[in-house]
């Protein structure tokens, strides 16, 4: 049992604050830390601090939870911080990011994490993500800072050149899509086994396989397999099973479809992030993605976040009522997010592996040094150490490198708040390629989101 | 003087042989050398042969042993320097190929000469012979200084650089011929209207040369993808891009010439504030923007611009060559007065003069000069050329804007390169599909289907 100061960053969410916690109430190691949960929004910050602190009575107090809007109090003392914030209203926006660019011609096919789109979400996001990730290093330098945010690899490296001795990580749960299949794949008899006897068996392959992995966020390939007990290369077998595996009615429009699979063929290696993210970076989408999946795509997120909030409201409403569910709203399931494990890891010094977001320096050796990438990482007292990559197979790290390129600009124009950059930046894009729309795209986009953007000069 | 032994590679062209004899005959540190002409085509080798031999009797009284062989083993035997300048098959039947097969499925590309799937397919054919050119070198005469002129630059540079990584070689380009051309110009009044400035022709020809020597440009990027970074005046010292910049559009604006700069670099100058000195089609290349500032029908005059060109030079070989066979040679000889711009002679001369020469763009492997491009790429920048070799400048980091541009093309050259080292198809696809301006598995898959029919004797290795 280690008492810890934890901070929950945006904490307001219904969709971020209760599934941490979640998490941290499934293990014994972090018991008796203090949570302290931040949120600019004080209405929602009390709403959710008072769901909290009754899931923490259910669980017997086993935390001491907390709560400001005051970031310089709420960092103070802190030994983690985790941060999921969305400057600007999540959906609102992100409908702009997908609509404007697409109006003017672009061809990115959802706009989240990259193109033009991403652009923009990334200018809304990285100023205040950079005044958090400044503020936690001033409080405490051996801080460990934890970001949800998107984009990912953005925003990871804008903090790695504005606060570049913060001691960071970006996690996403993108892998989980492979391995809700992977033991399926690994193994063609998992499927006809006993129930009792097939958990057993996904399980224990779940467990004992390491996957490595490099790329950017959202971008990334698996790019070796290991079973860890007995030292073999699961590869040969991945790639014999994969497409075995993958019969065209398992192929799904959102995740593992028509680009997955055509990149998988034409490169040789397997991209676990799904179509929706990977047709954010490349122009080899427009091919093999629908815009209107994407749309569909966009709108099922928006109306699960929905469902979340209504859930969220319903449990507040018979709170306030005194009739609060016994059981509670968080359940006995792990979230799929990965904080806790890395905290547990390093505090426990487990040398265990989790996927994350890093400074590359020499992870990657074929893409720039000064750019954050996706890999595996070993997590022990010392921090996160990313495996050696060495040199990616020069197909993937030639699309890698051109969207690199493109993330240099974009951190460089947020940072900078020039104008030029950033129309360079969205003009370079490849599924933009021409000064005129993207000029007609920042105006019209700066129009509709000033008040987030930096004041591009 | 040392007897310097110096191949021609490609000598039976007639526009690489004779250019090179006029700057070997200008050449002083050179005389007594031997100059061996090597070319595949025996016929065209011996015309040029002939030529050579007259030139070199009649008029420089046997400034040079000339040889010609058609046998490379031969040819490199003990050579001190080689000067390649090949060519694969009827260039520009190809190079109109390469441009239009890739646009006819959908490229947006628009010249298809060095950057492109046009560029690419370029690559595909002369990459290999060049390979095996270099791995002569290697193994015949491995200390020999090497000078490629061969286009696609980067890519053909890059391939000679991944294939015999101790190969002391340079890849030279006259494109920055423009800049030097008007940058005295820009900088002095006086150049631009002679008749008000009171010069006659020679005094305005020494006053530019003057200029000329008084400045120095630091330049970076990828062969035909360079910019202008820095100017400096020699003898004070002042750093004259402040002067550039404020006199550079009105100048060149009135200047607007659509095979030389035009709209497509002034966009690129407005936009990301370095001069890109290559001209409006070579930049245009690399780049999707590419299509919205230049006019189909303006490269297509471009290359058959350049092909007129070619067989003008070659029309005036062929009847000097008759009027020599007829016994009619010109007295003053076949060769220009002045020395071309190239400057394969003139490092040739510095390497060997240990003269620490500043040259202004060679082509030549990264390693630390471009700290923010890839390291196994060959850039273009200023270099000091001593008895060492050639050496690049350090430029540091590049302007992030101008960077992400160049590592696009950058990664299109990487897997462009690695496709013909491997003689991969999957790659040579890939490389295609991921040039911007494809950006498509189904359309680059379909142009290289289609050129491999067209020019099976060249592609046909990719397996």
């Amino acid at each position: 049992m280690v008492e810890k100061k934890i901070v929950l960053i945006g904490a307001g969410s219904a969709a971020f604050g209760p599934p941490t916690l979640n998490d941290m109430f499934q293990s014994n190691i972090l018991q008796g830390s203090t949570i302290t949960l931040l949120d600019i929004n004080e209405a929602k910050l009390n709403r959710v601090y008072q769901i909290v602190v009754q899931e923490n009575k259910i669980k017997d107090n086993k935390f001491i939870i907390e709560k400001t809007t005051d970031r310089i109090v709420a960092l103070k003392d802190a030994d983690i911080a985790i941060c999921s914030i969305e400057h600007g209203d999540r959906f609102f926006h992100r409908w702009q990011d997908h609509r404007i660019p697409h109006s003017h011609g672009s061809t990115e096919m959802m706009a989240e994490n990259g193109g033009p789109g991403g652009f923009f979400h990334s200018a809304r996001q990285i100023p205040e993500i950079i005044k958090i990730a400044k503020d936690a290093y001033e409080a405490n330098p051996h801080m460990l800072f934890i970001n949800y945010s998107n984009p990912m690899s953005r925003i990871c490296l804008a903090i790695h050149r504005m606060v570049p001795d913060l001691h960071f990580v970006g996690l996403c749960h993108q892998i989980n899509l492979l391995l809700r299949d992977l033991p399926f794949i690994l193994d063609e008899n998992a499927h006809s086994l006993g129930s009792l006897e097939k958990i057993k068996r996904y399980k224990d392959i779940l467990d004992n396989t390491k996957i490595t992995v490099g790329g950017l966020n959202h971008f990334a390939f698996v790019l070796g397999m290991e079973d860890m007990k007995t030292g073999q290369n699961l590869m040969p077998k991945f790639n014999q099973r994969l497409m075995e595996f993958y019969t065209k009615d398992k192929w799904d429009r959102f995740h593992f479809d028509a680009l997955t699979f055509e990149f998988y063929k034409r490169l040789g290696w397997f991209s676990y992030v799904g179509d929706n993210h990977l047709a954010e970076y490349v122009q080899m989408a427009r091919v093999h993605t629908k815009y209107e999946d994407f749309d569909d795509w966009i709108a099922q997120m928006e109306q699960g976040n929905n469902a979340i909030n209504r859930r969220f409201e319903r449990y507040y409403k018979r709170l306030k009522k005194g009739t609060y569910p016994r059981k509670g709203l968080l359940g006995n399931q792990a979230s799929g997010e990965r904080a806790v494990a890395i905290i547990e890891g390093m505090i426990e010094d487990k040398n265990t592996f989790e996927i994350v977001n890093i400074p590359n320096q020499d992870i990657i050796e074929n893409l720039p040094r000064d750019l954050v990438v996706e890999c595996l990482g070993k997590i022990n007292k010392e921090g996160i150490h990313g495996k050696k990559v060495g040199n990616m197979p020069k197909t993937i790290a030639a699309l890698l490198q051109i969207e690199a390129s493109i993330q240099d600009l974009c951190v460089e124009a947020i940072l900078r708040e020039s104008k030029d950059l950033a129309i360079a930046c969205i003009a370079m894009d490849v599924n933009c390629g021409n000064f005129k729309m993207a000029e007609d795209i920042f105006d019209e986009m700066y129009s509709l989101q000033k008040k987030y953007l930096p004041k591009f000069k | 003087m040392k007897n310097h032994r110096i191949v021609l590679v490609g000598a039976g062209s007639t526009s690489f042989g004779p250019s090179m004899f006029c700057d070997l005959f200008h050449s002083n540190i050179l005389g007594g050398s031997t100059v061996v002409l090597h070319d595949i085509d025996r016929e065209k080798l011996e015309m040029l042969y002939e030529l050579a031999i007259t030139e070199n009797e009649r008029i420089h009284n046997n400034k040079f042993i000339i040889e010609r062989t058609t046998n490379r083993s031969e040819a490199f035997k003990n050579a001190d320097f080689i000067i390649s300048s090949i060519e694969v098959g009827d260039r520009f039947k190809l190079w109109m190929q390469d441009y239009e097969i890739p646009r006819k499925h959908g490229s947006t590309q628009i010249l298809g000469e060095c950057g492109g799937p046009g560029g690419s397919f370029h690559g595909f054919r002369i990459i290999p012979p060049i390979l095996d050119i270099v791995k002569d070198v290697e193994k015949i005469c491995p200390d020999a200084f090497f000078i490629n002129f061969s286009n696609p630059m980067s890519r053909v540079c890059l391939a000679i650089k991944r294939t015999v990584s101790k190969l002391r070689f340079v890849g030279l380009c006259h494109q920055i011929g423009f800049m030097n051309k008007h940058i005295p110009i820009l900088l002095d009044d006086r150049l631009q209207n002679k008749e008000k400035a009171g010069l006659t022709l020679t005094e305005w020809g020494k006053l530019h040369k003057k200029k000329l020597s008084d400045v120095k440009m630091k330049v970076g990027g990828l062969n035909h993808f360079g910019f202008l970074l820095g100017l400096e005046e020699l003898t004070t010292g002042k750093d004259l891009m402040l002067e550039f910049n404020a006199k550079a559009m009105p100048y060149f604006e009135k200047r607007k010439d659509r095979f030389e700069f035009s709209t497509l670099t002034f966009e690129i100058y407005k936009r990301f504030g370095f001069f890109p000195y290559t001209g409006d089609n070579h930049l245009g290349e690399y780049i999707q923007i590419g299509q919205e500032f230049t006019k189909t029908q303006d490269m297509i005059d471009w290359i058959n611009h350049a092909d007129q060109g070619g067989k003008a030079i070659y029309d005036k070989v062929i009847r000097t060559y008759k009027r020599f066979k007829k016994g009619k040679y010109l007295k003053k000889g076949m060769l220009p007065r002045q020395p071309t711009e190239e400057q394969a002679v003139p490092i040739i001369e510095a390497i060997i003069n240990d003269s620490n020469l500043y040259e202004t763009a060679v082509n030549i492997p990264n390693k630390g000069i471009i700290n923010n491009l890839p390291q196994d790429l060959v850039v273009e920048v200023p270099a000091i050329v001593n008895k060492e070799g050639v050496k690049g400048i350090k430029i540091g980091n590049l302007p992030k804007n101008i960077a992400a541009l160049l590592r696009i093309e950058a990664s299109v050259q990487d897997v462009c390169v690695e496709a013909i080292i491997t003689k991969s198809k999957e790659l040579a696809i890939a490389s295609l599909a991921i040039d911007p301006n494809v950006g498509s598995f189904q359309k680059a898959e379909a142009m290289f289907n289609e050129m491999l029919d067209l020019q099976p004797e060249y592609l046909s290795y990719f397996k």
